[in-house]
């Protein structure tokens, strides 16, 4: 009974601490959101208030409006695109790879894959010259697809799906090929709905790392026009500098989207960082 | 004779087929490996080539030796200056977020596997993973503005004064803050499932045999995120030392809070580019990083 007691005591001290904490960890996007329905001339003219007292969504019409300095719409575009692509791209070349792999024969198999392993070690700044120089060699700068080709090489997707594969029956391999069906088919039509779920985890986590990257667009494509929502962000806090209504309201445009993916696929997401981390599901 | 021709004909088809086969896997590595050379292997064996030139981006490169290496480890000249200050920030920022970003979520971790009721836990996981997955100019631009001298939520709630972007100190502070803010879910996650995933019966046995919840935490749990810690602390290390984001956009672009990464950004992007310079610096930091990826690693292991 006493312990019992203590048990109870325990939890709810326990409880109460962390909804303290989740409380104040949503502080800083709840003022971002409250700022953001401010007018501008109320906040230069009032300074701080906890609650607004006039609500406005002018920031966010006049956000959309320009499209010169910062094409908010242009770049969430942008950023849509480039993230979808890498991701979709991400995950087909990614998955026929390690699927050649783990379940073909071929001469060079293990070696090919101990280099690509190996290459995991190059530290990525050292890339970031060569890659700039060849992007622009090929003219692709100030387009999209400088924002996505480069990222097609990696490797720590490929080593995360053969890992996977290695979990999914190889009899399925021998039943089909046995049947008169190709590699190709044996690929699209039987194992590939097989490696849903460690897509989803590859295809989600590359999405928010291109959505996410900042150095990369941020050198590659300068002009207004071609960047991303994260590498333009970071250009406007010169622009917004007398408008904090209007700079979080592009603060609240550039989360939002992430948030609502952050909703749906919280499962794959919590998932793939312990994959990535090495463990067991 | 009938027979012996379809034989015949039977192995030269499935020979064909063979060279078939033996070339299919090939078409799948493909779509990979032509991104992988171009992108991965060629910059690398370019970057380190370039270090050793007094490329400009502009005129072809000509190679020079050690020239660029020499210049940054002669103390005293300007890209010895450069350098080293970086690489005091980058260090600075390195030690003091690296072992915060490992231990409170590891406290988090602890406390979120004390909670018994299944779905609260998984509420305020999920509460405090949510700003991991937001962007680094977002979260700047959040704080920036709550850490604003006049009209910023903490001056005004707390009654205080503080101008962070003042000094260096409260500079280095607000940025820490920031990347805590930002960065402790992953880990969290990571120690959570590994806590779990400890059996239930070795916590009981160390209860009977008398071990108080301090006890517990040092012989069991800690021993047992041996593998987990070693990650996040390597690839936090990492990440610390490539640190670009937060200093570029809060601290400012010039002034004391240049790391490794926004030297290498100016020497290379900047209004006169020097990318042989760029290189040379890049290619250090990369020994660094690695040297201390490979220094942990061992370490970890012996114990």
């Amino acid at each position: 009974m006493k312990k019992n007691k203590k048990y109870y005591i325990s939890q709810a001290l326990l409880i109460t601490f962390m909804a303290i904490l989740c409380f104040l960890w949503m502080v800083p996007l709840v003022y971002m959101f409250l700022t953001s329905f401010r007018p501008n001339d109320d906040i230069n003219l009032n300074g701080f208030v906890l609650f607004p007292k006039v609500i406005t969504f002018d920031n966010y019409i006049s956000l959309f409006k320009n499209t010169q300095s910062a094409p908010v719409g242009k770049w969430l575009l942008n950023s849509l695109i480039v993230s979808l692509s890498s991701s979709l791209l991400t995950v087909l070349i990614s998955s026929l790879s390690a699927f050649a792999y783990a379940r073909m024969r071929f001469k060079g198999n293990k070696l090919l894959f101990s280099f690509l392993l190996l290459t995991m070690m190059i530290p990525s700044v050292i890339s970031l010259i060569p890659n700039f120089l060849t992007i622009k060699g090929m003219h692709l700068n100030e387009t999209l697809l400088a924002l996505i080709l480069p990222f097609l090489g990696g490797v720590a997707n490929i080593f995360l799906i053969r890992q996977f594969l290695y979990g999914v029956p190889k009899e399925l391999d021998e039943a089909a090929l046995i049947d008169g069906a190709g590699y190709g088919k044996l690929f699209f039509r039987i194992i590939l709905p097989q490696m849903v779920p460690i897509l989803m985890v590859v295809g989600i986590n590359t999405f928010l790392a291109a959505w996410n990257d900042l150095l990369w667009p941020l050198i590659i494509n300068q002009d207004a026009a071609n960047r991303t929502m994260t590498s333009g962000l970071s250009v406007v806090q010169g622009i917004f500098d007398d408008e904090k209504g209007t700079l979080m309201a592009v603060t609240v445009v550039s989360a939002v989207p992430v948030l609502v993916v952050y909703l749906f696929v919280q499962k794959y997401l919590i998932r793939g960082i312990s994959l990535t981390s090495g463990m067991k599901e | 004779m009938i027979v012996r021709e379809i034989s015949t004909n039977n192995i030269n088809q499935s020979n064909k087929k063979k060279g078939l086969k033996a070339f299919t896997p090939y078409l799948f590595l493909l779509p990979h490996l032509i991104f992988f050379a171009i992108f991965v292997v060629y910059p690398f064996l370019y970057g380190i080539y370039i270090s050793f030139t007094n490329f400009d981006l502009m005129n072809s490169p000509k190679f020079c030796f050690f020239d660029n290496y020499i210049k940054i480890l002669t103390f005293g000249s300007k890209y010895s200056k450069d350098f080293f200050a970086g690489l005091l920030h980058t260090f600075i920022y390195t030690v003091t977020a690296v072992p915060l970003i490992v231990f409170v979520p590891l406290i988090l971790a602890v406390l979120l596997y004390a909670i018994k009721n299944e779905k609260l836990r998984n509420f305020f996981q999920s509460i405090l993973y949510a700003t991991s997955i937001l962007s680094v100019s977002t979260v700047v631009l959040i704080f920036t503005w709550l850490l604003d001298r006049d009209n910023g939520l903490f001056n005004n709630l707390f009654m205080v004064d503080i101008n962070f972007k003042g000094n260096e100190i409260l500079t280095w502070v607000a940025i820490i803050s920031l990347t805590l803010w930002s960065g402790v879910g992953g880990n969290m996650i990571i120690f959570l499932s590994s806590i779990s995933s400890i059996p239930k019966s070795q916590y009981e046995a160390a209860s009977l045999d008398g071990a108080n919840a301090v006890n517990r935490f040092f012989r069991l749990t800690l021993p047992s995120l041996r593998f987990p810690l070693t990650f996040s602390l390597i690839t936090g290390v990492i990440g610390g030392f490539n640190v670009f984001g937060q200093p570029f956009l809060f601290g400012g672009k010039v002034g004391s809070y240049e790391t490794v990464m926004m030297e290498v950004y100016e020497y290379a992007f900047g209004s006169s580019p020097m990318a042989g310079m760029a290189s040379a610096m890049s290619v250090l930091l990369g020994l660094i990083i690695l040297a201390a990826s490979v220094v942990q690693f061992k370490l970890m292991k012996e114990k």
